[in-house]
């Protein structure tokens, strides 16, 4: 953990990168799935370059959004006392991600018409968001859950190996692509 | 046209003006030019069964009636398939389906034959618009995008656009297909949990808060895809933008309308609650199973949404005229497919291809047509292209499986067969093994069915004296058949020929 100057109540990389892990890992599989799901129509009229490409432009909009709920941890961790958070970042953020995406996976799963989304009602949004911050201190209070959490959230780092470099190459073709 | 619209345009027409030739083009005034410009609006989606100009009981289309009055009005015109990826890839091809490959929902046209399309034979000297308001066609006129000189953008002139592929305009094409069609699509599970759910709810929330009023049944959308508009915004939006074209030239207008949902206004809301009571037609093995009360529903909306879009329809027409635009331009109407309620089958995803699903207007006004032509021959959706090169001079393609229509260059010919390819089931890489294609050749029409059942099956029509196709021919073994059943058959051989291992 940084301990110094401006920047006291950021976490360590390495406690970034175990979070990080976490978000990359429910999300990429979550959007395999959903690549794999479509593949077979792809097939009947697309060629693999083509392919490639839609698998590039999903990993990219993957990692976007990866990205950016890491930043709104690393801003709750900016934000609040060091006791609320970062002193438990590692078991809060991967309680709250496993919890968030779970609900995420639930209303994508069984409500897939934009005209009933149950994520465009803010009184259920803020529902369910407190719901889930109470769960995450709940779970944070027990030490067998916290150490299963941050024993995941480290393991989980393994496929970084993997994930960071799809990426890279997936941003390379969709920038490419779009400044040529 | 809004605040948002006019930056689409601005944001969409300012990189076109860097096009070589393109500037100089937007400056020559509207008059000036001897070749004529060509304007072929499309309807999506709109049965010629259900428009009074073609017979139908139920006054649908008064203002259509009064264009038919200045155009050439084709009777029996058939759309190169029974939805939008085929319908719309044969008029700009000239090629059928089966040669184009444009066969699936989403598919695009191949690889390599995407050079073959109406607006490069047109070439540079025209100045070639596109504005696919319905997503599946943006998927084929993008592919086009080297020979145009601009497409706007599917939520133009509309009240809700999210479509993301506007921001990748460098690589539109695969853009859309990759986010608008997949990752972000809202219909389905988004292929990313976090941004795809943040957009549906974004989206989901803006939806909610656009007025509805005017239109009972909530304003009209895009089925699959996330754009919302109405139907005033849309035309008069429509009218000023031609009249900004410079000519020479060519513009390719797909309104997404009256495709389902069927969001008629308030003005023509009820409008057919008049106990009308269609044919009642046997249940077909290959159609859904929606009864004839829930067809009878559907049939109305689908009418009143028609009236809808006739009303405005007028409203363009007296617009155009105002500003002089009949006097040189060609004015096409037609539509990529038609809509189906019968036989157990709602709107047209179906293998079926009865004359209700593919049977399209087809109405062409000539530069200074004041009286009306009507040809009965049968045409097809494949024939615009040549037809249209042919009149603004320029050589029509080898590769172009069409014929000049009756009345425009071309001459009626009662042997001529045409076709309509059905195969959203089969592969566009490998040989049609699944599919359904219709051959209408004379009053005839023979239908092949392959690959639907354990055994392949035919059925017949005299379209003569049956229009409502409710007596099968071919098991009774006419003589005809034999012949129709062999050049059918040998049609699509020789289609499958480059696609066979």
């Amino acid at each position: 953990m940084s301990s110094a100057g401006p920047f006291k109540k950021l976490p360590s990389l390495e406690q970034a990168a175990q979070v990080f892990a976490v978000i990359a890992m429910i999300e990429y599989s979550w959007a395999l799935l959903r690549f794999f799901y479509r593949l077979p129509s792809w097939l009947f009229y697309s060629s693999v370059g083509e392919i490639g490409v839609f698998f590039s432009y999903m990993i990219v909009v993957n990692l976007l959004g990866s990205v950016l709920m890491l930043a709104v941890f690393v801003f709750l961790a900016v934000l609040l006392p060091r006791a609320w958070f970062v002193e438990r970042f590692v078991s809060r953020s991967a309680s709250l991600t496993l919890l968030g995406m779970g609900y995420l996976i639930y209303v994508n799963r069984y409500f897939s018409s934009a005209d009933s989304y149950p994520l465009a009602s803010y009184t259920r949004d803020l529902t369910v968001l407190v719901i889930m911050i109470v769960l995450a201190l709940l779970i944070d209070r027990v030490a067998f859950l916290r150490n299963l959490l941050e024993g995941f959230a480290s393991r989980m780092v393994v496929f970084l190996y993997l994930l960071l470099p799809v990426s890279a190459i997936a941003l390379l073709v969709v920038v490419f692509r779009n400044l040529i | 046209m809004n605040r948002r619209d006019f930056l689409k345009l601005t944001g969409v027409a300012a990189p076109a003006l860097l096009l070589p030739g393109v500037f100089s083009k937007l400056h020559s005034p509207q008059t000036q030019g001897s070749q004529p410009n060509i304007i072929i609006l499309l309807f999506d989606a709109l049965s010629a069964r259900n428009m009074s100009v073609y017979g139908y009981q139920r006054n649908t289309t008064p203002n259509i009636a009064r264009f038919a009055e200045r155009a050439t009005v084709y009777h029996s015109h058939y759309a190169g398939g029974n939805y939008t990826i085929p319908g719309v890839a044969s008029l700009l091809t000239g090629t059928y389906a089966w040669t184009n490959r444009a066969l699936n929902h989403s598919g695009v046209i191949k690889r390599t034959l995407a050079e073959h399309n109406i607006f490069r034979v047109f070439g540079m000297d025209y100045q070639r618009v596109s504005f696919p308001q319905s997503v599946w066609s943006s998927f084929i006129v993008t592919q086009f995008a080297n020979d145009l000189d601009l497409i706007l953008p599917s939520g133009t002139f509309g009240e809700v656009d999210y479509l993301l592929s506007d921001f990748f305009a460098h690589d539109q094409n695969l853009a859309a297909r990759a986010l608008d069609d997949f990752v972000f699509v809202p219909n389905e599970a988004p292929a990313s949990l976090l941004l795809g759910s943040l957009y549906k709810a974004l989206y989901a929330r803006e939806s909610a808060q656009v007025s509805s009023a005017g239109y009972p049944r909530g304003i009209p959308h895009n089925v699959n895809y996330p754009l919302q508009f109405r139907l005033e915004s849309l035309f008069e939006g429509l009218a000023s933008f031609i009249q900004s074209l410079s000519s020479p030239y060519i513009s390719y207008l797909h309104l997404f309308p009256p495709h389902a949902p069927y969001r008629s206004t308030e003005r023509f809301f009820g409008t057919f609650l008049d106990g009308f009571n269609p044919p009642n037609k046997p249940h077909h093995r290959f159609a859904d199973m929606f009864s004839n009360a829930d067809l009878r529903d559907a049939r109305r909306s689908y009418d009143e949404y028609i009236a809808s879009l006739d009303w405005e329809f007028g409203r363009l027409l007296d617009a155009l005229d105002s500003a002089g635009i009949f006097e040189n331009s060609y004015v096409v109407l037609t539509s990529d497919h038609g809509e189906m309620f019968e036989r157990g089958e709602k709107a047209h995803s179906t293998p079926l291809l009865f004359d209700p699903v593919v049977h399209i207007p087809l109405l062409i006004s000539a530069p200074g047509q004041t009286s009306r032509n009507d040809i009965y021959s049968a045409t097809s959706a494949v024939d615009l292209l040549p037809t249209f090169t042919h009149l603004a001079g320029k050589p029509t393609p080898v590769w172009c499986e069409g014929t000049l229509l009756p009345g425009l260059g071309g001459e009626t010919d009662d042997e001529r067969s045409l076709f309509v390819i059905e195969a959203k089931s089969n592969s566009a890489l490998r040989p049609l093994t699944k599919a359904t294609v219709a051959m209408r050749k004379g009053n005839h029409k023979l239908v092949y069915y392959t690959g639907y059942d354990a055994e392949d099956s035919f059925e017949l029509y005299d379209l003569a004296e049956d229009i409502e196709e409710l007596e099968d021919l071919y098991p009774a073994g006419p003589s005809f058949a034999q012949p129709l059943k062999e050049e059918l058959l040998e049609s699509l051989f020789e289609a499958n020929k480059p696609y066979m291992k």
